[in-house]
């Protein structure tokens, strides 16, 4: 009895130690470490409106991800930046400079808002609300002299203009005009006119004067769409004419300021993009971007002869299938010399680029990095060096005194190398393209991010700072639903490695591959020819050390990627099976290759798993992670007896989210076996709904869903146990029936808004796992699986004590320290990608939304790295030194003892 | 017999030879069996008795420790930490040791009760280790559950492969 009573006063002490070790195991940074180990990016997205403000420093701009940002013109940085509500509905709909300078934005959606901001500080300096039941979609925006006007426009009929006090948001007046000719799409303001076309006809009118009469213009040609001039002295459109004879044109059409005379400049070849007012010569200039080749160059010319002005002499390298670039706004220097001005350019490739009217770059803003859809980290390739010693242990055909001869070659190779850097002699000689600090380091901490972006743009970053290494922008494709697979990593030998990008084609629809190599960002473009309905990538590499990956047609046929590999797949056929589940019918359907011949591969139905769609829909369908690798079997428990891990790797959660007449909301999660078909397990949420996001790794699944009774975040836990014992310890099959697996389940309360939940993953997943959610406050929290376990029990037993869980706690902690991002706020995380390093400690991290944000992560500390302040040179020289004082006193002793005895 | 009157009278003076011994009486104070004690002390001086009782001593020391031992263990408790481990530790490494050394331990034991001593010494040296890892084990040191050997256990191969997702068209 005294032996328990000692035990528990040694045991009470542990638990607060292993509670308080459970805080400070995450990632907390000390000041000096700031920007050691991780780099951040902000963006913007992707431009809709822009205006040069009055100094000419910055330039105002509003996005399609809402948000409203001053940039320096000087440097390209983000001066202020105000991420306005997130919500599928909201849009900035106008951006427009007042005539007190400040930025007014027009916000649509349920609350609709208009917003001025200084455009020094970004203060807000006047918010009012508009009338939520303002036909949005209908409706034209113009500012002048202190008032806001809303055209809205009834098709074929006539337009509304009310007219409000910029300031307080008090409605001045309305009136309606009735014209035949007004059309949304036809329409656009400038200045004090609203000029619409029909046919070949422009029409007239100015908007802000009551009983205006409008003013019919004939340009003779059929006129495809308008474009307002923002700038020079006049209102006008830029007319883009569609004939058929000569191909498309281009004219730039001025109007006076009652809208009743016009001047017609001449017709150009190639679009133009802004008109400038030459106050000397009292004429119009017009500027044109025209591509020639790879480069875009400047022209202007003068309206009325088409005489060309000037030609810029350099040019703006460009991709000559990428589409035309959009200038947004050009802004100039106060002595109205032209060749000071500067031309803000946005093109399709959601490039913000700053150009010189010479037709120098001062800088670019990549802003397709806002919306990234896949992510993966890449090793960079070996040093020459390193190459050379692997290349010794290639060929295992080669003798004793072949390999003997090789070790003496590389061995001299590396002396001379060595000899080299010692000298200062070397020279790096790297492959074409490649960079020479793009090599791989010791621990595997430098890798090379490779995304794709919603845009369609992909790119390479160096993972130590953020730096972009390559860039390629696929045009005309839809990438809704791409998918990033690595079919080679760098890790074999003389081939290069490789990647591969699935996505669709704008128009076709039908799937298109391209194939890159991660490091240089080199690739092939190649169409399938058919709808990929999904994709795998297959468990073996060919001779050449490249992964096949399957592709399931729309029509239930397999395909290889590459066509050679189906040799490959012949052994493996009968165990390889693939799932579909489509959220429009609710059906999952399960495939096996089974039937396939070593010519011919053949997917048959196995199984199928209906999910009525009347009452549920699929909203996600998350595996484990290929990569991933789970180096404990089982769990210890108090008793020291082990409870073996239900690990199945066939096993997915499908999350399905049902309305539900009593409840309202249900959410459901079910555990399938996609081998069998046969669900596992299954569990119902009421009054639960989205945001759902969900993590599956080894036997636990947690996830996070909005409570609608309690109006709260909570995050649930699932647990898969095979039991005491363990039924097959060599082999897992789906098949042979296994056990049904014992669940632990446990939910907890976050008191904070999820967007966004990743696993760590190391590389042999001996480091225990935490969870990194992504908050809406812009935080990203790391949470260890301890918190989360759904064994943590609500009375303790001395045994569970021993196990070392925690008690139960309703409501998570969120501490400061557990915040990888520190003071650094992410708004909209859209997703995190965690990747292992060479170390087995190290996790490294890239959050993503519409910052980037990279970092690394040691969820069980760094124990397989000295630490920070460790000197080997000081502690080499204190045992050398010491090594030297035992030698030189074991010299003097032994004089001393000679001494001694000749006395 | 002059030896033993030798013996028997220490001090006495036999001025004549004639007399017989027995007629005087002792000086008062005089004991006579302390000569006797005295000769069974130096009867039990005899090297090979104290080579016995040396040995016995020697073979009896890992079991009079015992009781220590256990007392040791008591106070220590069965917590992890590392005064408790350093006690462990001594107590399976004297017995250890002295196993080891055993030879020339033994060389120090003689007499005719060796055998029988040398089986004492090596049966407490037992004991003591046998403690020992009772304490090890109690403390949970032994790898003697399923559990110690779950680092061990290979992850299951998987004999299907599968893959998949939402649909992607």
């Amino acid at each position: 009895m005294m032996a328990r009573h000692l035990n528990l006063f040694i045991f009470m002490p542990q638990v607060f130690i292993i509670l308080f070790s459970i805080f400070t195991v995450s990632q907390c940074l000390y000041e000096d470490q700031v920007g050691k180990f991780d780099w951040h990016q902000s963006f913007i997205g992707k431009l809709k409106f822009a205006f040069g403000d009055a100094s000419g420093k910055r330039a105002i701009v509003a996005t399609e991800l809402n948000v409203v940002a001053a940039l320096s013109l000087k440097t390209g940085n983000i001066l202020w930046r105000h991420i306005l509500e997130k919500d599928p509905q909201t849009n900035i709909l106008f951006l427009s400079p007042t005539s007190s300078g400040e930025a007014l934005v027009v916000t649509g959606g349920p609350k609709p808002l208009v917003r001025a901001f200084d455009p020094i500080n970004g203060a807000l300096a006047w918010e009012w609300t508009l009338p939520s039941t303002f036909p949005f979609d209908r409706i034209l925006w113009a500012v002048s002299t202190e008032k806001l006007y809303a055209l809205s426009l009834n098709e074929g009929e006539d337009f509304v203009v009310q007219q409000f006090n910029i300031r307080t948001g008090s409605q001045t007046s309305k009136w309606k005009t009735i014209v035949p000719w007004v059309h949304k799409s036809k329409c656009v303001p400038s200045r004090d006119l609203l000029i619409c076309h029909s046919g070949k006809t422009l029409h007239t009118i100015r908007f802000s004067q009551k009983d205006a009469k409008p003013y019919p213009v004939e340009l003779g040609q059929p006129i495809a769409q308008i474009e307002s001039v923002k700038s020079g002295e006049k209102a006008g459109v830029f007319v883009d004419l569609s004939n058929l004879e000569s191909g498309p044109s281009s004219q730039v059409v001025l109007f006076s300021d009652q809208g009743q005379t016009s001047v017609k400049c001449k017709p150009l070849s190639s679009p133009a993009r802004w008109v400038f007012f030459d106050s000397v010569g009292e004429s119009n200039i017009i500027l044109q971007m025209v591509q020639r080749d790879e480069k875009l160059s400047i022209v202007t010319s003068d309206c009325i002869s088409g005489n060309k002005i000037e030609e810029s002499t350099g040019g703006v390298k460009y991709p000559a299938d990428l589409g035309p670039p959009h200038v947004e706004s050009v802004v100039c220097g106060s002595n109205h010399d032209m060749a000071s001005c500067r031309l803000l350019i946005n093109s399709p490739d959601q490039a913000i680029t700053l150009v010189q009217y010479s037709g120098k770059v001062l800088w670019s803003r990549e802003e397709a990095l806002a919306q990234i859809s896949a992510v993966e980290m890449m090793d960079l390739p070996v040093s020459d060096k390193d190459a050379a010693i692997e290349k010794e242990f290639d060929s295992k055909e080669a003798g004793v005194l072949g390999m003997f001869g090789r070790r003496l070659v590389s061995q001299a190779l590396q002396a001379q190398h060595l000899l080299q850097t010692v000298f200062g002699l070397h020279d790096p000689i790297q492959p074409a393209g490649q960079r020479a600090d793009l090599v791989r380091d010791d621990f595997g901490l430098h890798k090379m991010i490779v995304v794709a972006t919603k845009a369609g743009k992909l790119f390479g970053l160096d993972n130590l700072n953020g730096e972009i290494i390559w860039q390629k922008a696929l045009v005309n494709v839809d990438t809704r639903s791409m998918q990033l697979f690595i079919q080679r990593t760098t890790r074999h030998g003389p081939f290069p490695a490789q990647c591969l990008l699935l996505l669709k084609d704008k128009i076709s629809k039908e799937s298109i591959l391209y194939t890159f190599n991660p490091i240089t960002g080199e690739g092939s473009r190649r169409s399938l020819g058919y709808r990929v309905l999904q994709a795998m990538p297959l468990p073996v590499v060919d001779e050449e050390s490249l992964r096949p990956i399957l592709f399931l047609d729309s029509s239930e046929k397999v395909h290889i990627e590459p066509q050679s590999a189906i040799s490959l797949v012949d052994p493996l056929a009968s165990n390889t099976y693939m799932y579909v589940a489509d959220p429009v019918t609710g059906v999952m359907t399960g495939y096996t290759l089974a039937q396939s011949t070593s010519e011919r591969l053949v997917a048959s139905r196995v199984w199928e798993v209906v999910f009525q769609p009347e009452t549920q829909t699929i909203q996600s369908v998350v595996g484990k992670s290929p990569q991933e690798r789970v180096h404990s079997q089982g769990r210890v428990l108090g008793d020291r007896s082990v409870l073996y891990k239900y690990v199945n790797p066939n096993l997915v959660a499908v999350v399905t989210q049902g309305t539900d007449t009593v409840h309202k909301y249900v959410l459901n999660v079910y555990l399938l076996d996609v081998v069998s078909g046969a669900i596992v397990f299954s569990i119902s949420h009421k009054r639960a709904r989205e945001p759902i996001h969900l993590v599956h790794t080894e036997n636990w699944v947690v996830y996070t869903y909005f409570s609608e009774k309690w109006r709260r975040t909570e995050i649930a836990a699932i647990e898969l146990y095979e039991g005491k014992t363990q039924s097959n310890s060599g082999t897992f099959s789906s098949l042979i029936a296994p056990v049904q697996p014992m669940v632990e389940r446990q939910s907890y309360i976050l008191p904070a808004m999820v967007q966004s939940m990743s696993p760590t993953i190391t590389e042999k997943g001996i480091t225990s796992r935490h969870i990194l959610v992504g908050l809406a406050n812009g935080a990203v929290l790391e949470v260890p699986w301890i918190f989360l376990d759904p064994r943590r029990p609500v009375t303790v037993t001395p045994e569970m004590r021993e196990e070392g869980i925690i008690p139960y706690m309703p409501e998570l902690p969120i501490p400061t320290e557990s915040v990888i991002n520190y003071n650094k706020t992410l708004p909209q995380i859209s997703g995190i990608h965690t990747a292992p390093s060479g170390l087995e400690s190290t996790s490294l991290v890239l959050v993503y939304g519409l910052d980037l944000f990279y970092t690394r992560v040691a969820p069980s500390k760094t124990f397989d790295l000295l630490k920070e302040d460790f000197d080997p040179f000081l502690i080499s020289m204190v045992l050398i030194g010491l090594g030297l004082a035992s030698y030189t006193t074991k010299r003097l002793a032994s004089r001393k003892a000679l001494k001694q005895a000749w006395k | 017999m002059a030896s033993r009157t030798n013996k028997k009278y220490k001090w006495a003076l036999d001025f004549s030879t004639r007399r017989s011994s027995q007629d005087i009486a002792s000086p008062p104070g005089f004991n006579p069996a302390v000569g006797q004690a005295h000769t069974e002390a130096s009867k039990e001086n005899d090297p090979s008795h104290l080579i016995i009782k040396k040995s016995w001593e020697l073979a009896l020391a890992p079991l009079k420790q015992v009781p220590m031992n256990l007392f040791i263990m008591y106070m220590a408790g069965n917590s992890i930490s590392p005064f408790p481990i350093m006690m462990v530790g001594m107590l399976l490494i004297r017995p250890f040791k002295a196993l080891f050394t055993l030879q020339s331990t033994f060389k120090m034991i003689e007499g005719n009760h060796a055998i029988m001593q040398k089986l004492v010494y090596f049966l407490g040296n037992i004991v003591g280790m046998l403690l020992a890892l009772y304490k090890c084990q109690s403390m949970g040191l032994l790898p003697s559950h399923s559990s110690d050997w779950l680092a061990f256990i290979d992850p299951p191969v998987r004999l299907e492969y599968s893959g998949g997702g939402i649909s992607l068209a």
